[in-house]
């Protein structure tokens, strides 16, 4: 079952949602403050559920914190007061969800439900993506090069062109390209390379 | 005949114009009449006619006394020599002696000038009415009305003394026995007649008990008895024990009673009365003989006290003479201050108790405007506060709800669990009352209640005080450092208002850090108690923010003045009034080590308190 991860230093409420959260099914951890969370190695999967008012280090002050190690777990903010300006905040940090206390179960299992959702997807995504650079890096520098301009589809003359080559060449390239990466055609190709980093190497966040 | 009538007048305005200053009168008395009886009589007289007559004469002439005066000699010789030449508008005789003279004087000298004749008894007048050119005053029979006073007032008089010239032959008193009569069967009588001063005192001594002596002294003649009325009551007062009465107002306040009296000056009203009428032309055959003035009733006060007589059985229009001035009269002026002198003393307690009332009055209206701002205030800092207690009620109610969310859950299940679903009531329950823990603090915070100041431990106060501020220290991202003394004296204090000071000088603590420019590494706010050296009790709130930024302290605590963008001013205003009414002081200092420091100082609870 999905995993949640519980930050409040409120310690009542914070029993009362992970004894909610547990009841619903989910497997919840709990911590009392961020510093707690940050200090267990981070998670994989699952979402954090964070309260955004604590002492030492505030539910937003976590979210940067994450989001610059690269951990991408999903977060449904609570918050005994939230304004505009925190909630946007969050939301641009790339928060799921900013919910005020209290919170029904409704709501909460909402927010949750889609935070997991979309962490999964994420999850998904990253995966397909490390599966397609993993292809991608069985092409030589010249092959990537070729394979680009197929994808955003070039004729083979027009790619000749372009590099400073011959057709033949071009060609010669094409059938290692769709030998290494098991393709069959120059749709495939770019379905493939849809998504990934336009200039070899690079690579660009999720939206 | 209205000519004649008219001539008349003129001659008669004329003469009055004219001889005005000339009315001239002529008196006679005898030597050895009774002195101020005679002195009182021409001082009245002399004012009488100086009334009228500005330049009216009396003219006084003291025939010698002749006890045994014959008929023949009614008119000395040397009277008519040195009258001789002179002319009188009327001759006034004192007695029935000097009437006779003054009639022959005045038929050989004078024929057509008036006699005026006083003290003459109705026999005498009788016998005189044939006499032209005479009028005269009837004596009153005081004799019968005075005995008559005496059984009235002593009833149980058993003798009745009399003094006078003679029972049988006295001038002005000729009715003596017929007075006497009916009441010599209820007393008897002690005659003390003619005899001289020297012989009465032992006589006077001898008065047997219930005795009343009736003094008649003599009228203007027979004085050779005694020397005057007015020496011999003298005489007589201290050495008789019976009360004495009289007929003559001279011997009240010699230590006679009093009784029926005539007075000289009556006597002379009299006379004076029938001159002016004959000096303005009424003939005296048409006044003729008229009746004397009424009597008084005069009593002499001291007398009858030593008679043993009481004043209030007095008849009807008594006059009381020689009473000692009561308090009032004695002491009209002083009674008078003094009365002026303890209204205008009630008066002013009066006032002051009426400025007591007011003044408290106003005191208690004051402690009233302060309670009620103090009460504004609070509910101002309750606005500040807002966030922190949101927060403090919502997070028991959003545990509730998850709790009871949990319970509907686990209830939906095949086989609820009992445990966990009690567990659930109980975190539940535990919330609730949380919660209206914090209504109930509120509610305290926020009561309209101008408490009356208790006796109270400080430091208990400034820990409740932090656990108001403890949300919102956090919220804000501030530490709230409490240094609280052990062994605080307890102070006289309204709690909640203390709190008040506290929670107001945190406050702007937390505002000052957090406008300042350059926002302090740590956020602090330290309270500290401590036994100051007065013996009483310091709070201080110290924080770690900018300081008092150059203001001086004095200003902060002017009403309205504010460095906050939304203060209103009066926080530290109303915390300094509140520190005054508990007798302390609220300063502002600006310690060494930076920050702002405010300095509440709280007297102690009197030592005699135990």
């Amino acid at each position: 079952m999905a995993a949640v991860y519980l930050i409040d230093d409120e310690a009542r409420t914070r029993t009362a949602l992970a004894r909610l959260l547990r009841t619903l099914g989910y497997t919840v951890q709990e911590y009392d403050s961020a510093i707690d969370f940050l200090a267990a190695p981070l998670p994989e999967s699952g979402c954090i559920v964070l309260d955004v008012h604590m002492p030492a280090l505030s539910g937003l002050d976590l979210q940067e914190r994450l989001s610059a190690q690269g951990c991408r777990l999903p977060i449904v903010f609570l918050t005994g007061q939230g304004d505009i300006r925190m909630s946007v905040r969050a939301i641009k940090g790339g928060a799921e969800d900013f919910l005020t206390k209290p919170v029904s179960r409704e709501v909460l299992t909402d927010a949750i439900g889609r935070a997991l959702e979309r962490g999964a997807r994420d999850l998904a995504d990253t995966q397909a993506r490390q599966a397609r650079n993993e292809r991608l890096a069985r092409l030589s520098g010249r092959e990537r090069e070729v394979a680009f301009l197929l994808a955003q589809g070039r004729l083979n003359k027009q790619v000749a062109a372009e590099l400073g080559t011959t057709e033949r060449t071009v060609k010669a390239h094409r059938s290692s390209i769709m030998a290494k990466l098991e393709i069959r055609s120059a749709a495939e190709l770019a379905r493939l390379l849809d998504g990934a980093a336009s200039a070899p190497g690079q690579e660009t966040r999720h939206p | 005949m209205a000519r004649l009538l008219l001539l008349a007048a003129l001659g008669s305005a004329a003469h009055a114009a004219h001889c005005a200053p000339r009315v001239r009168i002529l008196m006679l008395m005898s030597g050895g009449s009774a002195r101020p009886w005679v002195t009182e009589f021409s001082e009245i007289l002399r004012g009488e006619l100086l009334r009228k007559h500005p330049h009216a004469d009396l003219h006084v002439e003291v025939l010698a006394p002749r006890p045994h005066a014959s008929r023949g000699e009614v008119l000395p010789q040397w009277l008519v020599d040195k009258n001789a030449g002179l002319a009188y508008d009327a001759i006034v005789p004192l007695g029935p002696e000097e009437l006779a003279a003054a009639l022959a004087l005045r038929d050989r000298m004078w024929p057509r000038t008036p006699v005026v004749a006083p003290g003459l008894d109705p026999a005498q007048a009788a016998a005189l009415a044939h006499v032209p050119h005479l009028t005269g005053l009837l004596n009153r029979d005081l004799v019968a009305s005075n005995l008559a006073l005496i059984f009235s007032l002593l009833p149980s008089t058993r003798h009745i003394a009399v003094i006078s010239t003679s029972l049988d032959s006295d001038p002005i008193r000729p009715n003596w026995r017929t007075a006497l009569r009916p009441w010599l069967r209820r007393a008897d009588l002690v005659d003390l007649s003619g005899l001289d001063a020297d012989q009465l005192p032992a006589r006077l001594q001898q008065l047997p008990p219930a005795t009343v002596v009736y003094f008649a002294p003599p009228g203007t003649r027979h004085a050779s008895a005694v020397a005057t009325a007015h020496d011999l009551a003298l005489a007589m007062a201290p050495v008789a024990q019976a009360p004495i009465f009289s007929d003559v107002t001279t011997v009240i306040g010699s230590g006679a009673v009093g009784g029926w009296v005539i007075s000289p000056a009556a006597i002379a009203r009299d006379v004076a009365a029938q001159l002016h009428r004959l000096l303005e032309g009424e003939p005296s055959a048409h006044i003729g003989f008229e009746p004397h003035s009424a009597p008084r009733l005069q009593f002499d006060w001291r007398a009858l006290r030593r008679a043993g007589i009481d004043p209030d059985a007095l008849p009807p229009g008594s006059e009381l003479l020689f009473r000692p001035p009561g308090l009032w009269e004695a002491y009209r002026g002083t009674v008078l201050a003094a009365v002026a002198v303890v209204l205008l003393q009630s008066a002013m307690i009066g006032v002051l108790l009426l400025e007591r009332r007011r003044r408290k009055k106003a005191e208690q209206q004051a402690h009233r405007h302060l309670a009620e701002l103090a009460r504004l205030d609070r509910i101002g800092a309750i606005g500040a506060l807002s966030a922190a207690l949101a927060h403090e009620i919502n997070q028991p109610l959003g545990a509730i709800l998850c709790n009871a969310e949990t319970a509907e859950l686990l209830l939906d299940t095949p086989h609820p669990p009992h445990d966990q679903l009690r567990e659930l009531l109980a975190a539940i329950r535990e919330d609730d009352q949380r919660a209206a823990a914090v209504l109930s603090r509120l509610r305290a915070w926020i009561a309209d209640n101008a408490s009356t100041p208790q006796r109270i431990a400080p430091n208990p106060l400034i820990a409740q005080a932090a656990r108001i501020l403890h949300v919102e220290m956090r919220r804000r991202d501030a530490e709230l450092v409490l240094d609280l003394a052990d062994g605080l004296p307890d102070v006289m204090a309204d709690g909640v208002q203390i709190q008040q000071v506290a929670l107001n000088l945190v406050l702007n603590a937390l505002d000052a850090m957090e406008q300042a420019s350059t926002a302090p590494a740590r956020r602090s706010v330290t309270i500290r108690t401590w036994r100051n050296g007065s013996g009483g009790v310091d709070i201080c709130v110290s924080d770690t923010g900018p300081g008092l930024a150059g203001i001086a302290p004095e200003r902060l605590f002017e009403p309205f003045f504010s460095t906050k963008p939304h203060g209103l001013g009066i926080g530290l205003s109303i915390s300094r009034s509140i520190a005054e009414r508990h007798g302390g002081v609220l300063k502002a200092e600006t310690p060494a080590h930076g920050g702002a420091l405010f300095r509440l100082t709280l007297p102690a609870v009197a030592a005699a308190a135990p």
